[in-house]
């Protein structure tokens, strides 16, 4: 079942992933064409309301226009430069005025009055028309000729000559609203001419005054984060709602006639997300963050199983190379010595009896490795079945220490096992493979120690059996992986002693087969192994 | 009172010399018309000095004072960061506790963007505003433009209300170039210029060494505002004081002064303030008169030949001014008898020192404008001379007249010759000579507060 599901792993990913791309792609798809037209949808609304905030200014000038109107053509013709100087001095938008009487004869009252500078510069200024050098009613020059429509502002009230508009229609007037551009600014002159003498009167306005209203009403107009700016024709900002980003503009309009030098530019606010831009942010998050997800998750499924497969195969590789290196041994002592006895060469029976002996010792241990290596097998592939009987563990060990004896004797290792019998229930062959493991180590290992003691104790229905040993013993750090596949203490390929790393791993699965374990306790000087497994109260018959 | 003032109407139109008495009470504002030798020379033509001067009385006991519409515009630009903006917020505070529940207030702050903070209106919370202004952080850039077109807006929702009825008045403290909206010192100027026509008067108080003293100078010079310049943030409180207490001082507004020269008589020009001059008739117009102030115009006239032993009504003048106190129209004049000799001794002796001295400290502010504008334009050398001639120009003339105040200014001149020589024209003695060209040509109150840390 395991191997079942970690194979589909790579698959499911994969079948999850594939339909989350592929609904992303086209969300995302989706969602920027949705944008595309929300964006085109935004821009216009917002042309639009620029269009609609440039006839606010246009609008608000017109009423200035209409109120100057009305100011220039009431003044008394015999008192005409008393009331011009009187708006001069009064009405915040104009900066200066001039009147201009007579065919040909320019009288203006600016050249007796004493400013200094700003006297001489007003002339200079508008020095082409005063000087009769361009036409005060140049047809080409008549930009704004519109007469003030019905908008009431309030933007020029304030001014001691504020008027609010006249229901009833203005005198014809001859009257010139002229933008003027000199030394690289623009200002405008607003004049009118008298119905009675034909003089022309008129204002300068106050440009600086003018931007000021104009700045209170583009901040009204505006909201915070999103500029609204009057460019001039270099794209010079004359005023601001607020500072504008260092960019172009996203929309610009023209103001018109009332004001043609200047451009009205609104800045999209840069720090808010784009039009509409809430749910379409979120939706694109979120479903990046899916696709992301997706492919973490999968891509870290695979590597998991691709490092297991090849932690796996590298087991297996030293499993094969380990277990033909054991086998290898037997074989060729086998090999060797039924040649020597074959081929007569050997006369010493004392001799013949030795080397037959160690051929049924080979024998035996290539027996047993391929034992072990068949219960490693089936213990992996889940076949192996046991069938726990009643019986005297005593009995069995003595047994299989019996069929080791020759060896012991050799080694000098003497086993004492407890005196009473210790009655368990568990499968016979399993138990012979566990103890003649155990053995097998003392005598592979633990030799020099002389003895392996064995000793039980019952309780709590299962006996605890101790195998002590009095050899080198292992260390402490080696304990947690003593019971690991393939693993043996001593890694070094020129070891003295053989084994395929399989016996102690195989004892404590089997053991665990049979609802008991196989442990290691610390001790010194030797190793102690515990096994414990589940007792039987009957007597074995 | 009322029923007195047609009689103090009639008795102030009279001539000032005349009213002499002291059963009617004072005139609020007192017209005074002076020359600069009580005897001129017969027989030549020749140029005068006439200073005519305002005096303002202090303001009556028990009367009320005129409510203040004022609006405080705060800089919060990134330069104001730290102890800055704290001292400024403390001062705003300290100046606000001195108005009344009769006087409207507004607070606008400016940075990249401009903020109305408190829209205007009466002050009958002042723990509102105070947390409001207690809020205010800094960062971004100079919207010095917007900051004073949006104090205007809010200052014009009362002036439509009481056009007269109210001091209008706006606060402006900047310590940075102005760099966001128009900026240049012409622009602020021409604003200024607009605005003092609707009442209302822009005081700059500039701070530290970076600001552009041109920008702050010609917009409250040319609204008629105080200028301030303070070295040190610490003296902001004091400078918020020394505001509140000259608009809490207004004794009248919108005040003219005409004077109106003598047959034959011609004005040339003024001398420090701008004035119309047309024909025989010059006019200045001043926002404002504070209590126990002194103000005055000097004007150059070209006056004809007349024979010895005559005597010539040579002007009279005459102001007009709303009195705040009685919100009504009030008005003085005075008129100027020139008398002509050919005995020198008896022109020499008739020097008046007062005419000549606010004449030469006048033409001592003039010097020092001229000498930043040479060394702007490159003329160092040119500069520098200005200064010395104009500093031997005062030494003669404080010898000849016995006015030691005159060799002061002489020392003065030669000592910023010297800076201009050694250190050049830096940040801060060209805001020192801006201020003392202003105090000088003004009679504003133009502070230059140094810092009290030696």
């Amino acid at each position: 079942m395991t191997r079942l599901r970690l194979s589909s792993l790579p698959l499911l990913t994969t079948l999850v992933m594939l339909p989350v791309a592929v609904l992303t792609v086209a969300g995302l798809a989706l969602l920027r064409h949705e944008r595309e037209r929300w964006e085109e949808r935004a821009v216009t609304a917002e042309r639009q309301e620029l269009e609609r905030a440039a006839d606010d200014v246009a609008n608000a000038l017109r009423t200035l226009r209409r109120e100057l109107t009305d100011t220039l053509s009431s003044l008394s013709a015999n008192r005409v430069e008393d009331g011009l100087l009187r708006l001069r001095n009064g009405h915040p938008m104009v900066r200066n005025v001039f009147h201009v009487s007579g065919e040909g004869v320019r009288q203006l009252p600016p050249r007796e009055i004493h400013l200094g500078l700003e006297n001489e510069r007003f002339l200079r200024r508008y020095a082409s028309l005063f000087d009769g050098r361009t036409d005060w009613f140049d047809p080409r020059a008549d930009t704004a000729a519109s007469p003030a429509n019905s908008v009431q502002s309030s933007l020029w009230r304030g001014g001691k000559f504020s008027r609010e508009p006249d229901a009833a229609s203005p005198p014809a007037l001859r009257s010139r609203w002229r933008p003027w551009h000199w030394e690289d600014r623009d200002g405008i002159l607003f004049y009118v001419e008298a119905p009675q003498t034909g003089d022309i009167l008129g204002v300068e306005l106050e440009m600086s005054a003018l931007y000021a209203r104009l700045d209170v009403l583009l901040r009204d107009m505006a909201s915070p984060g999103s500029p609204l700016a009057l460019l001039d024709r270099r794209d010079r900002r004359l005023t601001v709602s607020e500072e504008p980003p260092d960019r172009r503009a996203d929309v610009v309009v023209e103001v018109g006639p009332m004001l043609p030098f200047a451009r009205l530019a609104f800045y999209r606010d840069g720090s808010a997300p784009a039009v509409e831009g809430g749910a379409f942010f979120l939706t694109t998050v979120g479903m990046g963050l899916l696709l992301v997800l997706s492919i973490v998750a999968g891509t870290l499924g695979l590597t998991a199983r691709v490092h297991r497969s090849r932690r796996e195969a590298m087991r297996k590789t030293s499993f094969v190379s380990n277990v033909s290196h054991e086998f290898k041994t037997p074989l060729t002592t086998l090999r060797l010595y039924s040649e020597l006895l074959l081929e007569g060469r050997v006369s010493d029976p004392q001799k013949q009896t030795h080397y037959l002996r160690t051929l049924r010792d080979e024998s035996e241990r290539l027996a047993r490795l391929v034992h072990n290596a068949l219960d490693f097998s089936r213990l992996e592939m889940g076949r192996s079945r046991l069938d726990p009987v009643a019986l005297d563990l005593v009995e069995h060990a003595a047994g299989v220490r019996d069929r080791l004896a020759e060896r012991l004797e050799r080694a000098r290792l003497r086993i004492t096992l407890p005196d009473t019998p210790v009655p368990v229930r568990a499968d016979p062959d399993a138990v012979e493979q566990i103890l003649l493991n155990l053995f097998d180590n003392a005598l592979k290992y633990a030799a020099s120690g002389g003895r392996l003691d064995v000793v039980a104790h019952c309780r709590d229905s299962r006996w605890n059996v101790r195998f002590r040993d009095y050899g080198p013993g292992i260390p402490g750090r080696e304990h947690r992986h003593l019971f690991k596949a393939f693993h043996q203490v001593d890694e070094r390929l020129n070891r003295e002693t053989g084994g395929t790393g399989l016996g102690l791993h195989i004892s404590r699965r089997l053991a665990r087969q049979m609802r008991g374990d196989l442990d290691v306790e610390p001790v010194h000087p030797g190793v102690c192994f515990v096994w414990t497994l589940p007792a039987h109260h009957k007597e074995p018959s | 009172m009322n029923i007195q003032a047609p009689l103090l109407i009639l008795l102030l139109t009279a001539c000032a010399a005349a009213s002499g008495g002291e059963s009617p009470p004072a005139p609020l504002i007192r017209c005074q018309a002076e020359l600069d030798r009580g005897v001129l020379p017969a027989d030549q033509t020749q140029t005068a000095i006439v200073k005519i001067s305002l005096a303002a009385a202090p303001p009556p006991p028990n009367a009320n004072r005129s409510p203040v519409n004022l609006c405080l515009v705060l800089d919060r630009s990134g330069s104001m960061g730290g102890s800055k903006l704290e001292n400024a917020k403390e001062a705003a505070m300290e100046a606000l506790s001195r108005l009344g529940r009769n006087d409207v207030v507004s607070v606008v702050a400016y940075n990249s963007s401009v903020e109305t903070l408190f829209p205007a209106q009466p002050l009958t919370d002042v723990a509102q505003v105070r947390n409001l202004i207690q809020g205010i952080h800094s960062s971004g850039n100079t919207a010095l433009f917007g900051g004073v077109s949006q104090a205007a807006a809010e200052l014009r929702k009362h002036s439509e209300d009481q056009p007269k009825g109210m001091v209008h008045r706006m606060v402006l403290l900047s310590d940075g170039l102005a760099n966001v909206g128009p900026s240049s010192p012409g622009d602020l100027s021409r604003l200024g210029a607009g605005l003092v026509k609707e009442g209302i008067s822009v005081s700059t108080v500039g701070l530290g060494d970076d600001y552009n003293e041109d920008v702050m100078t010609g917009l409250s010079r040319r609204s008629d505002g105080n200028t301030y310049f303070a070295e040190n943030s610490l003296d902001l409180p004091r400078i918020f004081t020394e505001e509140l207490g000259d608009v809490l001082n207004v004794v009248a507004r919108d005040a003219r002064l005409v004077i109106e020269c003598g047959e034959g008589v011609k004005p040339v020009r003024t001398i420090g303030r701008d004035a119309d001059i047309r024909g025989r008739r010059v006019v200045l117009d001043l926002n404002q008169l504070y209590g126990n102030q002194e103000r005055y115009l000097l004007l150059e006239v070209e006056v004809p030949a007349f024979p010895d032993q005559s005597e010539i009504p040579l002007a009279t003048a005459r102001v007009r001014y709303h009195d705040v106190f009685q919100q009504t129209a009030g008005q003085h004049s005075a008129s100027l008898w020139a008398r002509f000799s050919s005995q020198e001794e008896a022109v020499s002796a008739s020097v008046n020192p007062r005419v000549q001295q606010d004449y030469y400290f006048n033409q001592s502010a003039m010097a020092k404008e001229e000498a930043i504008r040479q060394w702007e334009a490159g003329d160092t050398q040119g500069a520098r001379r200005t200064l010395t001639t104009n500093s031997l120009l005062l030494q003669q003339a404080s010898t000849q007249y016995d006015l030691p105040e005159l060799n002061r200014e002489a020392e003065n001149l030669r000592q910023k010759e010297q800076e201009l020589e050694t250190l050049g024209l830096t940040k801060r003695n060209r805001k020192a000579l801006k201020t003392e060209a202003l105090q000088e040509s003004q009679q504003q109150r133009i502070k230059r507060h140094r810092s009290s840390s030696p």
